[in-house]
């Protein structure tokens, strides 16, 4: 009886949420009726196309209004109007005027403007925001948002021990033992070329990223380096995260170079003891989060140029792979991957939010097992190659690469492939974390990026853009490196993006959160910890799951949007018109440019989102049980880092739909 | 001493791995995808600032000067010009000879099919403003005398 009741409040939040959900899709109409298209007068809405935004940026219509849209074209170049779930790509062609409609918007909310036609590198991100007013279903996403929270809140006040929202956490599938696919696997992971067989196929394409990116088209979204890779790999890699923590890792050719030259193999165990490097040991003061986590923060603040320029992120990878290479000879392991990749910093952050984990069958064999053929190295593997200090005892996925290398040179069979809930590791992970602030930080970086990129680059706010962009309205390929100087006016802009994004991240919303932190201590009544010391950092923690389903949002808007541009690309890398052109023997991909869903896309981030909050404010409980030893201190500081978690969830929704 | 079957494999995989890096960069280098034998020239349409228009021509048929980038036809010949869009919206337009494409959309392409009648040196341009250089987007189209052309080509 018990157990239904448990059953009913872990749904309830969801249901709540689909119904509401469904209330906003179904009813609006009916609610507001919208005045027949009869007797009502036609307004026209002038709005003006240019690289790369819309003005008005924000456009304001009733429900049931009968619209036209005066489109004034560029006077630099020709844009595309398109709006969300309507059937027309309006071409805008420069020094002309379009118009298009009359239009009606029957169901409120919040549609987007988007340019249709490519018009430089910033075009996939050109968007405006239509609000058709009233704006209920914004209310519905704050009211939702607060359910999930006050729900959350009030599931933890119960005092769920050792779960996440109602699944127990000690409950694991030991997925080299499933019947079936199992066995299959487990040969798979154990056979010494499954690193090579797997990272090979990158390898070819990421040689056609790097030619791609220098001969390519210049402008972005036409080219394979930035279409495949900002687009589809970045999607790719969230969602692995989630189902699969860091297998991206396991297939990324970037830090193998120089693995592969190190050890003098690609396949097998070389038998002599000493790699063809310098084998220095690397200093113990750098060997943190630090690194990677401000190369992700130093990436971000170019971000509107990497994303969109073919050449800024071949010479990104390029830069990578040669440090790759010298990490290799220097240091031998990778020290590439754990200090400097720009990526490990958040897929290794937020693999501790994973369902998948690498982990041992039976510490207590491991620990009675002498020979530690996991730490040094056997016949079979090597040591393992991310200096993990005991793959046998492992509870943390964030600097566990997933290269199975352990499960090779086990000879006892021990280690494993774990599925289990969300968020297992991260409570015991957490206390005992009290002072990494390089992992507190990336967590503040990662989440925080997450909404000001949703914000940013699917919002309407082309000023924010342009700063980030710096004004330059051209795309880059190794040809015309020049167009990308900067007026000095623009780069004063660039200085404002620059500063609201590491202000952001690395002070205002710590600082905010440190406060929280403070307060929920206060609350918990824990006068002998220090916030500081001993809470601060632990409860940052629940960043970790809550940003990972941010991302997923971010991302899947992205694919779900712009999902033509990079299946294209692989028929025509270079941008050079291969897919429809008669004269060259290559059977096209033809995607035309053609979003999928997107007027229903708050309705599809916005659960996501919250399933982020739930699991944050759940994760901050068990982190708080472990913490204080007492479920009502838990509780009550849970309760005030809560306010914290729901108010951002509150923020994502004024987002998308507000 | 048998074969050591690790040397095998290695060996395979450095092999694979060659090929891999291979069949990227060498049928890219390589002008395996440019129109080579077909009687056309095929014009890519890029931004002033991105380098220009540029221009694949074939050995026969129409050809051009590299240096002051111009196609040249043969009067009375039936001239076709293949443009592919490249980075924006752009247009090929000869007011002096009645050509005018339309926007022609980035990775689109359209064949534009014209016997010269006149023989002389034509302004080609872009129709669609297209970067804030677009003005410089200016080429010329030389249509020579049959024997003049023959002489021309012939030299080449």
């Amino acid at each position: 009886m018990k157990k239904n009741k448990k059953i009913v409040l872990a749904t309830l939040p969801l249901a709540i949420i689909i119904l509401l959900f469904a209330f906003t899709q179904f009813s609006a109409v009916s609610i507001f009726p919208s005045v027949s298209a009869q007797d009502s007068e036609v307004r026209v809405i002038e709005v003006k196309a240019f690289q790369f935004g819309w003005e008005p940026e924000i456009i304001h219509v009733d429900a049931g209004e009968q619209v036209i849209f005066r489109v004034e074209g560029d006077n630099v170049v020709g844009h595309g109007f398109y709006i969300d779930g309507r059937d027309f790509m309006m071409y805008v062609p420069p020094l002309e005027t379009v118009e298009v409609g009359p239009l009606v918007f029957d169901t409120p909310g919040k549609l987007k403007v988007r340019c249709s036609e490519t018009c430089g590198p910033l075009h996939p991100f050109m968007i405006a925001d239509i609000i058709i007013e009233p704006n209920f279903p914004f209310a519905i996403f704050l009211l939702s948002a607060l359910a999930v929270g006050a729900i959350t809140v009030v599931y933890v006040q119960r005092g769920p021990k050792e779960k996440m929202l109602g699944v127990p956490l000690d409950k694991e599938i030991d997925l080299l033992r499933v019947r079936g696919i199992g066995p299959i696997l487990k040969r798979a992971l154990q056979w010494r070329g499954i690193h090579f067989a797997l990272i090979w196929p990158n390898v070819v394409i990421f040689m056609i990223v790097l030619a791609s990116g220098f001969f390519g088209n210049p402008t972005g979204n036409l080219n394979f380096s930035v279409g495949v890779v900002w687009i589809l790999w970045l999607t790719a890699v969230e969602y692995l995260i989630l189902f699969a923590g860091r297998t991206w890792c396991t297939i990324c050719p970037l830090p193998a170079f120089g693995e592969w030259i190190a050890r003098r193999r690609i396949y097998g165990v070389h038998k002599l003891r000493k790699p063809l490097s310098l084998d220095r040991k690397f200093p113990k003061y750098l060997d943190n989060m630090w690194g990677s986590g401000l190369g992700f923060l130093g990436v971000s603040l170019v971000v509107p140029w990497l994303v969109t320029r073919p050449w800024i992120s071949s010479l990104l990878f390029i830069v990578l792979i040669l440090l790759g290479v010298g990490f290799a000879l220097i240091f031998t392991r990778r020290y590439f991957c754990r200090v400097i990749c720009p990526a490990n910093s958040y897929i290794g952050y937020h693999a501790n939010a994973s369902f998948l984990a690498v982990r041992s069958r039976d510490k207590s064999i491991c620990d009675k097992h002498l020979a530690k053929e996991c730490m040094r190295g056997g016949p079979k593997g090597y040591a393992c190659p991310w200096v993990t200090p005991y793959p046998g005892g492992l509870t943390e996925s964030t600097w566990c690469g997933q290269c199975y290398e352990c499960l090779k040179s086990c000879p006892l069979d021990t280690m494993t492939l774990k599925y289990r809930m969300i968020g297992k590791d991260i409570a015991n992970m957490a206390v005992l974390a009290k002072r990494r602030f390089g992992m507190a930080w990336m967590g503040f970086i990662r989440f925080n990026l997450g909404i000001f990129y949703e914000l940013v680059f699917f919002g309407s706010f082309w000023a924010l853009k342009d700063w980030g962009n710096m004004g330059i309205i051209f795309g880059v390929n190794v040809f015309n490196i020049g167009v990308l100087t900067p007026s000095s006016s623009a780069f004063m802009g660039w200085i404002v993006w620059a500063t609201i994004v590491a202000g952001v991240s690395l002070f205002v919303y710590p600082a905010i959160f440190y406060g929280f932190t403070s307060i929920a201590k206060m609350a918990a009544g824990a006068k002998n910890l220090s916030t500081k010391n001993d809470v601060f950092v632990p409860f940052t923690y629940a960043l970790a799951p809550y940003g990972l389903f941010i991302w997923l949002a971010f991302t899947l808007n992205l694919i779900l949007v712009n999902w033509a541009y990079p299946i294209s690309r692989f028929s025509d890398p270079m941008g050079w018109g291969w897919e429809s052109s008669p004269l060259i023997p290559v059977e096209g991909l033809k995607f035309a440019w053609n979003p999928i869903a997107p007027e229903l896309l708050p309705y599809i981030l916005m659960p996501i989102v919250l399933i982020g909050l739930a699991l944050a404010i759940n994760t901050t409980y068990n982190i708080a049980y472990k913490l204080f030893g007492d479920q009502r201190m838990a509780f009550k500081s849970t309760a005030v880092m809560s306010i914290l978690h729901t108010g951002m969830g509150l923020f994502f929704a004024w987002v998308i739909i507000g | 001493m048998a074969i050591n079957m690790d040397h095998f494999w290695e060996f395979v995989s450095l092999i694979l791995l060659l090929v891999g890096v291979g069949f990227v960069f060498v049928p890219l280098m390589d002008d395996m995808f440019t129109p080579a034998e077909v009687d056309m020239v095929t014009v890519h349409l890029y931004q002033h600032e991105s380098g220009g228009w540029t221009f694949d021509a074939p050995p026969l048929g129409q050809t051009m000067e590299h240096d002051d980038t111009s196609i040249i036809l043969k009067k009375g010949e039936l001239a076709q010009i293949f443009l592919i869009g490249g980075d924006v919206v752009h247009s090929f337009v000869v007011p002096d000879l009645n050509i005018n494409s339309g926007p022609i959309s980035p990775g689109k392409t359209k064949l534009i099919e014209f016997t010269p009648d006149e023989a002389g040196t034509f302004t080609m341009f872009c129709g669609v403003v297209c970067s804030p250089e677009h003005h410089f987007l200016v080429y010329k189209i030389v249509v020579l005398e049959p024997d003049e052309f023959e002489a021309q080509v012939g030299q080449e």
